[in-house]
């Protein structure tokens, strides 16, 4: 893929983060280590610093991998409600 | 789960996010005691090294649990300084840790992983919306009550990971994409070293020494150590190299292939040096 292509790519992927984050209540925010991020701000960050749009960039890609790579879908039985399974 | 099991949970208060993960903590603190575990609970104020150090020392065996800030280097205490870092990490020796908190799985979890700790923590920066607490707080508490059950920690990180894979399709299926992602990542970096599950690395001649050497001493081997080797073979090269050219000026290659005094020590140097190294790794792999 060209870079001029990936560059897209990557602007379509803040896009949809940016759409995604205006749709939340107006009380979201989003905690990365000791920084605590309401709506505004996690935008603002995304728009002017480059390792944070990279982190989000590659959170948001991961996640899409990880859907798609699943095996077979088949929904495990475990009981997640307790951890006392034995 | 172990009979005379102690919990020492080290929760500091000093912030917003340290106001959510105390009370997640809460959770672990009455899981445990209603497993009949005795719990050291450094809460609030209670959370600071000097109690820290207290509380490790009078119970050499206890299983730690930390909840929230860190770094690479350290786990923070309530008045937001260091309450375990490289400096006194020698108090974890042996034990089994559960550290829920931000990046220290990348130095401070090797560190202890050398001093024969089984490390529980993430080796990045971990992320959440408080929004989805609920999902996170049942993925950051799942491993330690899967332990406190009775799980080894192998079986808990395993099922952590698949509990997470289940919460993140749930958050997929809720529209709460973010958060999934969030998930997917602090499921990512959620590692745990023991005896059989050694630290990876990224760097390329940390794991040339690793590879060679093996887990313990590839870790434990200082960068002055292989550049002090790599400069002893360069030098051996280049005054075999000075010799056989004054050889060849003298007899040319009848010359250089000729029995020389100063093979000899030339092979005693090598023989020595490697006899030396071996020592040296086998008091590191100790």
């Amino acid at each position: 893929m060209a870079e001029d292509e990936r560059g897209m790519r990557e602007k379509d992927i803040l896009k949809a983060v940016k759409d995604h984050v205006n749709s939340q209540n107006n009380s979201w925010t989003f905690v990365m280590g000791r920084k605590v991020l309401d709506k505004k701000e996690f935008i603002a960050l995304l728009e002017k610093d480059k390792k944070f749009r990279k982190l989000i960039t590659t959170m948001v890609i991961d996640l899409s991998i990880d859907i798609l790579t699943r095996k077979g879908g088949k929904k495990s039985e475990t009981d997640y409600n307790t951890p006392s399974i034995r | 789960m172990e009979k005379n099991l102690k919990l020492i949970t080290i929760r500091p208060l000093f912030d917003e996010v340290t106001e959510i993960t105390f009370e997640e903590c809460q959770e672990v603190v009455d899981y445990a005691k209603s497993k009949g575990v005795e719990v050291i609970d450094l809460a609030k104020e209670k959370a600071v090294r000097s109690e820290v150090e207290k509380a490790l020392k009078e119970n050499p065996h206890a299983l730690v649990v930390h909840y929230d800030h860190g770094s690479e280097e350290a786990w923070y205490g309530s008045d937001e300084k260091p309450c375990i870092d490289l400096e006194n990490v020698d108090l974890l020796k042996g034990r089994e840790c559960y550290a829920q908190n931000c990046s220290s799985a990348k130095k401070l979890g090797v560190k202890a992983w050398e001093l024969e700790v089984t490390y529980w923590g993430y080796r990045d920066v971990y992320v959440f919306t408080p929004e989805e607490e609920e999902y996170f707080k049942r993925f950051n508490n799942y491993g330690i009550k899967l332990h406190l059950d009775g799980f080894n920690w192998k079986t808990c990180l395993q099922k952590t990971k698949e509990l997470a894979t289940k919460l993140i399709d749930e958050l997929v299926e809720k529209g709460k994409a973010l958060a999934a992602a969030c998930l997917r990542h602090d499921s990512g970096i959620l590692v745990l070293y023991d005896k059989e599950h050694p630290p990876k690395s990224d760097c390329t001649f940390r794991k040339m020494a690793i590879k060679i050497f093996g887990a313990k001493a590839g870790w434990k081997i200082s960068w002055k150590t292989m550049l002090g080797i790599a400069m002893f073979w360069l030098s051996l090269g280049i005054m075999l190299h000075d010799y056989c050219h004054e050889c060849w000026l003298y007899g040319g290659y009848p010359e250089i292939l000729s029995f020389q005094g100063f093979y000899v020590g030339f092979v005693l140097c090598v023989i020595s040096f490697i006899i030396l190294f071996w020592e040296h790794i086998k008091w590191l792999r100790k």
